[in-house]
């Protein structure tokens, strides 16, 4: 199974968010989708996933364009966590998560449904908020509800997890450090069950952790794309963020770790790129 | 199925779900009482005006197994008051849902098809028929004639929610403040062309009118109601299918795409049927207030969000509750008979104030 996207813009106004992007996702991998805010990775997601139509280029799942899907079966086989997204507050918990299986509504049986929305919830530590509504959550616990949802909308029919896509935006926000990684770990272990995951994240050292790759946006074009060690690079960070870093190897995994490099110079490079945005 | 293996964790999280979704399903009771409800507001509707006519000959008379001697009752029971209950059954059950769909379309609790103008336009429709297209309409056959108003007050209705729709709606949500100031304008514009019409109208069309502006079920007969009672059913059957619907719109336009939806198709199906259900009952009672705000908060309050039962319970409800305002109309001042309108809007005023008080800290932000 692949998403491909093939050269694709999209225009607003004068501006282009997206400017002649191609990436492909493969199920059973991990991408990290990084890059300075307005750089267009939630546009991208939104074109990946079918959520947005780009003004040029082509999306294919498996060869097909998206727009040859029907809603429902593009849904069976990728779900989406956008950025703030809404839950009414007098939604129950379960009542939330079972949601993910609406595409499944007519197929599926009312047992099957409930023990996938029981294991999603599961896999996601939110068990023991059961019968508890929406607004009574913190940010954290409904974080996990959702990401719950989408993980439950493209459970395998047989059971298990992992199969699909996935993507999350900024999953990790409004989480404290233990679901930070918790979130990064269940992620991973979906694209180790065969999942495809596609995750925005601003946390180098997240991406660094858990990607297979990591793809590097800046104004809508890809800078770089690969393994963590080739795009997590003192320079292209530079380049990019305007930022200085410090890069260490991580003395357990090996994996490039990038540090603030001491006050100084940083500040000045700053300002430049806050100007030269404008 | 199930050659699937569930690992025993998941197996106590499945039953505590379980037993949780069983515990609000329990309030299923309350799905029976609101039938109840409906069942003694009809046999209340069918028994009690000028002529009271006791519940068992009532049920005697329906079942048609009555003496000879009670064929005046039988008269009014079967050609006077039930075409109207079952009229103002289906009013207040196409009132209730479309109230329940606009707020789950506009995702936000204090949309009614009469607060946001949808009723007002309908009307606006329906005047329009009786005053100024009359005497053109009398050339043509019956049942042309009779299923122009219905239609004229449907598409009234329709371009209203398209209206406030596309003005109110902004990226992924709507705003109430703007909702609720294009339903002040439609209403004012409606106001303005019922009074004009009023103005130049005959003694039969002022007649006619009166009803528009307080909303009354007393001009029913049985002449003419199959077209606009089929519109209306259309809308209630059509809007319950819609449930799945309105529970994935509640975390937005997007996500309810990414939960496999065609929303725009499904968005127009939505507006179609809330203007056929309110248009339909406008063309037969008027304008009929707050019937839409006060079913679904109930409704809500005691089951819950899910709108596979909030919908056939506010229809269910929503029908009782009109059928006994029109009850309640026909006997407060007998012989004559009060407008139904003024009775939900008695109701429904002081609740609309209390939902505002309770809402106040989200609507001030």
């Amino acid at each position: 199974m692949t998403i491909e996207a093939l050269d694709i813009s999209v225009i607003r106004g004068r501006t282009r968010l997206l400017d002649g992007v191609s990436l492909s996702l493969r199920a059973g991998e991990l991408t990290a989708l990084i890059g300075p805010n307005g750089a267009g990775k939630s546009t991208l997601m939104a074109c990946l996933a079918g959520g947005m139509t780009p003004d040029r280029g082509t999306v294919r799942l498996d060869g097909r364009t998206l727009a040859e899907f029907e809603p429902d079966e593009l849904a069976r086989r990728r779900a989406v966590l956008g950025q703030n997204t809404a839950a009414p507050g007098a939604l129950i918990l379960e009542e939330l998560v079972a949601l993910g299986r609406m595409p499944y509504r007519r197929s599926s049986l009312r047992r099957q449904n409930l023990s996938i929305v029981a294991g999603a919830m599961e896999q996601m530590s939110v068990t023991h908020l059961v019968g508890r509504a929406c607004c009574t959550l913190s940010g954290g616990e409904l974080q996990r509800g959702h990401l719950a949802r989408t993980a439950a909308q493209i459970w395998k029919d047989d059971g298990g997890a992992g199969a699909g896509f996935l993507f999350l935006d900024e999953p990790t926000a409004s989480l404290d450090p233990a679901f930070q990684w918790h979130v990064l770990r269940e992620a991973r272990k979906l694209a180790d069950q065969g999942s495809g995951v596609l995750l925005i994240l601003h946390d180098f050292n997240h991406a660094a952790l858990t990607a297979d790759r990591i793809v590097l946006l800046n104004r809508g074009s890809i800078v770089a794309a690969g393994p963590p060690d080739q795009v997590l690079t003192v320079e292209l960070i530079a380049q990019v963020y305007g930022i200085e870093m410090v890069r260490i190897t991580h003395p357990q995994t090996g994996c490039p770790t990038l540090l603030p490099a001491a006050p100084g110079p940083g500040q000045t490079k700053m300002r430049h790129r806050e100007t030269s945005h404008a | 199925m199930s050659t699937m293996a569930i690992d025993p964790a998941t197996e106590g999280t499945i039953n505590r779900i379980a037993v949780e979704i069983g515990r609000r399903q329990r309030r299923r009771w309350l799905a029976i009482l609101v039938m109840a409800a409906a069942a003694a507001a009809v046999t209340a509707g069918l028994s009690l005006g000028a002529v009271g006519i006791p519940f068992v000959e009532v049920w005697a008379i329906l079942s048609g197994v009555h003496a000879p001697a009670d064929a005046v009752h039988a008269m009014v029971v079967m050609d006077l008051r039930l075409p109207r209950v079952i009229t103002g059954l289906l009013i207040g059950a196409s009132l209730a849902l479309s109230g329940a769909a606009l707020q789950g379309l506009m995702r936000n609790p204090l949309a009614d098809p009469g607060l946001v103008g949808v009723a007002s336009g309908a009307a606006l429709g329906a005047v329009a028929v009786i005053v100024f297209a009359s005497a053109w309409l009398a050339g043509w056959p019956g049942p042309v004639q009779r299923i122009a108003l219905p239609l004229a007050a449907f598409g009234g209705g329709l371009a209203t929610t398209l209206l406030i729709y596309r003005l109110a709606h902004r990226g992924s949500h709507t705003d109430i403040a703007l909702l609720l100031l294009a339903g002040i304008a439609v209403n004012a514009v409606a106001g303005a062309v019922i009074g004009f019409a009023v103005f130049v109208s005959n003694d039969q069309q002022l007649r006619d009118l009166q009803f528009w502006m307080l909303g009354s079920l007393s001009g029913i007969s049985r002449d003419g109601l199959l077209p606009p009672l089929a519109m209306m059913a259309v809308s209630v059957l059509g809007l319950w299918r819609l449930a799945g619907l309105l529970n994935g719109l509640s975390l937005g336009e997007r996500d309810a795409h990414y939960l496999g939806f065609d929303t725009e198709r499904s968005k127009r199906i939505l507006v179609l049927l809330i203007a056929l259900g309110v248009g339909a009952g406008v063309a037969v009672a008027g304008a009929i207030g707050f019937v839409g705000l006060i079913v679904p908060h109930l409704v809500r309050v005691v089951l819950g969000t899910d709108h596979r039962f909030v919908m056939p319970a506010s229809a269910l409800l929503g029908g009782a509750l009109l059928v006994c305002a029109d009850t309640v109309a026909r006997l407060v001042v007998l012989p004559a008979e009060l407008p139904i309108g003024i009775i939900t809007s008695a109701i429904g005023g002081p609740f609309f104030l209390m939902l505002l008080i309770r809402h106040r800290r989200e609507l001030a932000s």
